[in-house]
């Protein structure tokens, strides 16, 4: 026995002794977030604060990258070195969910300013060994040796967005998202997803995090690329045949194209796209990437293009071979009959003699939690599964009235919702914008008109103000109207 | 059966007042418990029905050799037999009506001696009040003999019939046990039927429901003729004229009551005569007050309650205002069928149609029943939609039903039509569906040899290629023992 005791404290120490000489944990920091949900049916609600915290890494002087879920509706954000208490106050410079990346600006004249930056993982391939770098609640640095596998183009958790990711098997049991995923001692990766039961991380690669930080670093912010094509896979031989195709595997069918996108004036549904960027496409979307292998095309026009950027395409027509050449616009979806605010904004909204109107959004269905299909508005929910990025004409949104505040002004109206908004005092809505437009014009509303509904809701006109005033009171509502700054609404893009 | 009340209540806890007993000798003769062995329509494959399964039910003895229990509780039954308290024998009994709409149903028995000793209960002359004291006969779960339970009226209101899933009539509440087993069984009130026992709340204590007696005499009324047309839809959705705003936009500021009309349904009886925004003063003489109450034998109902207690075909009036003038309107309560109600339909097994493995069915609520967990999917989410809002919406413009696209018998004609399952099928070979029975004749013109069946909401059109799958069709139905290719209702055939 005795012999063993002093060769287990040689090991322990070594243990302890060895992360700490990694340079490349220097360069990590906690990211602290206290956020706010903003109540989707009654907008200037929120949910109780939630504090949570992850990592980030510093990519320059005070600049701090982490996941954009991370600081999703954050109303105060700090960071601090592990283990260390002092807490420095950072700002969100840019946040795109569309890529799941954060660009945090810190205080200067802290601690976090003489932190190295994280140098940069050149060459990705599967099966590089990584590790993963997260810290103890003594501040110590714990590592997760592992091997980068599974490069795939999938959904961000919380996103709908596909982009290029890649999974990492590690033993180390994460707590925080953020961590940094390592290579020979530089930044793979930022870790945006564990699952312990598998003890797989998800990580939001290297290439995808630069170019999001070179776009975010100047100004203005430019955003992640789309096409704007809806589009599935074309394997079914009965329909290759049916559109002329020959047996030979390749080619993905155009079923819609987004109104305002690159798409919109040279794609139309039922096109095939034979080619994207020079590369050939098989029947299920993939094409060979030089880096990554086979990959998803998606990340050929997302990932590896900046909007603006011109792609040429092949496609067949009519059955035609046919080029076309497509520009990429930011990924953005206010043009959107309803937009996804995957982001959960506080929404605008207008209360008038206790009438909450507001404009449909997915994060609005989504409240309802996992089985929303399920138990929202079935109207809204199949115009959101139908119609979401078809608007009629530009500009075109779903104003509903999302609640009836119960006061006497309003009596008989008051168990209506999810109710959706055709014209407010006899004049046709397309949006919000056309309501606060009639409200400012005729003081109130006097008369709100409901799809498949003959029977309006009037009010009287002249016990509308009175009414406010008591409903802001009553129900501690901060003011009647919310509608975003046009200016602020192009920088959080 | 139906009825779901977790609480038993020991029967040996009850201790009856020697009055009462006095007349429960004759009554226990005339309340029978009823057998019945069962099968369900299978939604996922319509040519066969569920595994057999049995259950019991209660009744009791009408006049005429007729026996009066739940619809529930024959509705769907292979094989019915009745027996009598203490009396070994069983005998079997058959159908002679069952309205769905009010969960009521009038069985016979060929063997007369079946009726031998019975004597037909008598039905009260009116309504017990809250409070009144009623008992409950019947055979409920947890033993084999009669049981009688005792309470009192607790509330009388409109609620929900289950068994249809969508009609709400009068309902009984009362405090008395309820449990699976009494459906079917009278409740009395001083010794007379008041009421039939029909359905409780899951997870609710003392809660039981009964038919009340104007229902059950609807319903007797209604079978006389020999036909059972059920109840008469005037088909108005009334909007709350409470707000001064709205009265005066309708012109009644200055007036008392009245309901306005939001909505009329296309299948009611009050289609083409009432319109919308027409306030409705008075029904028969009687002023409707502005949350649609009205004062009847000086009780407070419904105003819909008067055209609750008329028949098919009876005549109905209405003092309406319409554009600033009185008027009066008197419209018929004819009877529609109305498919785009999706009421729960027994006894009658699901249509369907199968090409090349591809099994179409009309939308109805137990197919959406069969959907269960897969409910909480994109395309049985617009299902629901389509259930919902077809009316109102307009869905069911140029539509008899509602085409879906129900499942695939796996063949390598259908492989990869696994992403259009459970979707409202729009147009076969540019044909329009609107019923099981366009199907056939659109899928005799294909498409340069292929058929493209597009559906509601969707860019992508389902490919099937023609020639291979009216090669497949024949060996399709043998392989998965499907009897026939097409199934539709007799009357509904082309």
């Amino acid at each position: 026995m005795k012999p063993v005791i002093p060769t287990l404290l040689v090991t322990l120490a070594f243990a302890v002794a060895a992360p700490a000489a990694s340079d490349e944990s220097r360069s990590i920091v906690e990211v602290i977030v206290a956020a706010q949900r903003s109540d989707v049916r009654l907008p200037w609600r929120h949910e109780r604060t939630a504090a949570r915290s992850g990592y980030g890494v510093v990519v320059d002087k005070n600049k701090v990258l982490t996941p954009e879920d991370l600081v999703r509706n954050a109303v105060f954000v700090e960071v601090r070195r592990p283990g260390e208490g002092d807490k420095v106050t950072a700002k969100i410079r840019v946040a795109d969910c569309h890529v799941n990346a954060a660009l945090l600006d810190i205080e200067p004249g802290t601690g976090i300013e003489s932190l190295p930056a994280v140098q940069w993982a050149n060459a990705l391939a599967p099966g590089a060994k990584v590790r993963i770098t997260e810290f103890d609640d003594a501040g110590q640095p714990q590592n997760g040796d592992g091997r980068l596998s599974e490069i795939a183009v999938e959904p961000l958790p919380g996103s709908p967005n596909a982009v290029l990711t890649f999974k990492v098997l590690t033993d180390l049991k994460l707590d925080r998202i953020g961590a940094p995923v390592f290579q020979d001692g530089k930044l793979a990766g930022l870790v945006m997803q564990y699952e312990a039961e598998t003890q797989t991380s998800v990580a939001l690669p290297a290439p995808l995090l630069r170019t999001f930080l070179d776009d975010a670093s100047k100004p203005p912010y430019k955003g992640v690329a789309t096409a704007g094509v809806a589009w599935t896979a074309l394997v079914d031989p009965a329909k290759r045949r049916f559109l002329g195709l020959a047996d030979d595997n390749t080619g993905v069918l155009v079923l819609q194209v987004i109104p305002g996108s690159g798409a919109a004036p040279v794609l139309s549904p039922g096109d095939v796209i034979l080619e994207w960027g020079g590369m050939p496409l098989d029947a299920q979307g993939y094409y060979m990437d030089a880096e990554f292998g086979r990959l998803l095309f998606p990340h050929l026009v997302s990932g590896r293009h900046r909007p603006g950027d011109t792609i040429p395409a092949k496609i067949m027509r009519n059955k035609e071979r046919k080029d076309v050449n497509l520009t990429l616009t930011a990924m953005d979806d206010s043009q959107a009959l309803i937009p996804q605010n995957v982001e959960g904004r506080e929404a605008e909204y207008l209360v008038d003699g206790g009438l909450v109107l507001r404009e449909l959004t997915a994060d609005y269905l989504m409240a309802h939690g996992p089985k929303w299909m399920l138990s929202a508005n079935p109207r809204l929910v199949n115009l959101y599964l139908t119609r979401a990025q078809f608007p009629a004409e530009p500009g075109e949104r779903v104003v509903i009235l999302a609640a009836v505040l119960p006061d006497p002004i309003n009596v008989g109206y008051q168990t209506l919702h999810d109710q959706i908004v055709t014209q407010v005092n006899g004049q046709k809505v397309r949006n919000l914008k056309d309501v606060f437009a009639i409200v400012d014009r005729d003081g109130t509303i006097q008369r709100l008109s409901l799809m498949s509904s003959p029977l309006d809701l009037v009010l009287d006109a002249a016990r509308v103000q009175e009414s406010n005033a008591r409903i802001l009171k009553v129900y501690r509502i901060p003011e009647l109207r919310h509608r975003r700054d046009e200016r602020q609404n192009a920088n959080a893009l | 059966m139906r009825s779901a009340l977790a609480v038993l209540l020991a029967l040996a806890a009850l201790v009856l007042p020697p009055a009462a007993n006095a007349g429960i000798e004759s009554l226990q003769r005339s309340v029978v418990k009823i057998y019945g062995t069962y099968q369900r329509d299978d939604f996922g494959q319509p040519w066969q029905s569920t595994p057999v399964f049995s259950g019991s039910g209660s009744g009791f003895i009408l006049p005429g050799r007729r026996i009066l229990s739940n619809a529930h509780v024959v509705s769907d039954a292979r094989f019915i037999e009745v027996q009598r308290e203490g009396d070994p024998q069983k005998y079997q009994a058959s159908v002679l009506f069952a309205g769905h709409d009010c969960d009521l149903a009038i069985l016979t028995v060929k063997n007369e001696t079946f009726f031998d000793g019975t004597a037909p209960v008598k039905f009260g002359r009116e309504m017990p009040s809250l409070n009144d004291a009623v008992l409950v006969l019947g055979y409920p779960m947890g033993g084999a003999r009669i049981s009688l339970t005792k309470g009192v009226v607790s509330r009388i209101d409109y609620n929900l019939y289950s068994h249809s899933t969508v009609d709400s009539h009068l309902v009984m509440q009362v405090d008395a046990a309820i449990n699976p087993g009494n459906s079917g069984g009278p409740v009395l009130f001083d010794g007379k039927v008041i009421g039939v026992a029909f359905q409780g709340i899951m997870g609710a204590q003392n809660i039981g429901y009964a038919i009340p007696l104007p229902v059950i005499q609807h319903f007797l009324k209604d079978t006389e003729d020999g036909v059972y047309d059920g109840y008469p839809e005037l088909g108005v959705v009334d909007g709350d004229t409470r707000n001064p705003a709205l009265r005066a936009d309708l012109g009644i500021a200055n007036r008392p009551g009245g309901v306005a009309v939001a909505y009329v349904d296309p299948f009611g009886a009050a289609t083409g005569r009432l319109l919308p925004r027409d306030v409705l003063l008075s029904v028969d003489g009687h002023p409707i007050a502005e949350d649609g109450s009205v004062r009847l034998d000086g009780n407070v109902v419904e105003y819909t309650e008067l055209v609750e207690r008329k028949q098919v075909n009876e005549k109905v009036s209405f003092e309406v205002w319409r554009a600033g003038k009185p008027l009066t309107v008197t419209l018929p309560l004819v009877h529609r069928d109305d498919p785009f109600v999706f009421r729960q339909t027994y006894d009658r097994h699901p249509e369907y149609f199968i090409a090349g493995g591809l099994v179409f069915t009309p939308l109805s609520r137990g197919f959406l029943t069969t959907l269960g967990a897969d409910l909480n999917s994109p395309a049985a989410a617009r299902l629901l939609y389509y259930s919902q809002y077809a009316k109102l919406d307009g869905l069911y413009t140029n539509r008899e039903q509602f085409v879906v696209l129900a499942t695939r018998l796996p063949n390598p004609v259908n492989t990869y039509c696994d992403g259009f399952m459970n979707q409202v099928v729009a147009t076969v070979n540019g044909h329009p569906i609107g019923r099981l029975e366009d199907l056939p004749g659109a899928l005799q013109t294909p498409t340069n040899g292929f058929h493209v069946i597009r559906f509601e909401g969707n860019d992508n059109p389902l490919i099937v290629d023609a020639r291979l799958a009216k090669a497949a069709d024949s060996k399709i139905l043998r392989q998965y023992n499907v009897p026939t290719a097409f199934y539709v209702e007799q009357g509904n055939a082309p």
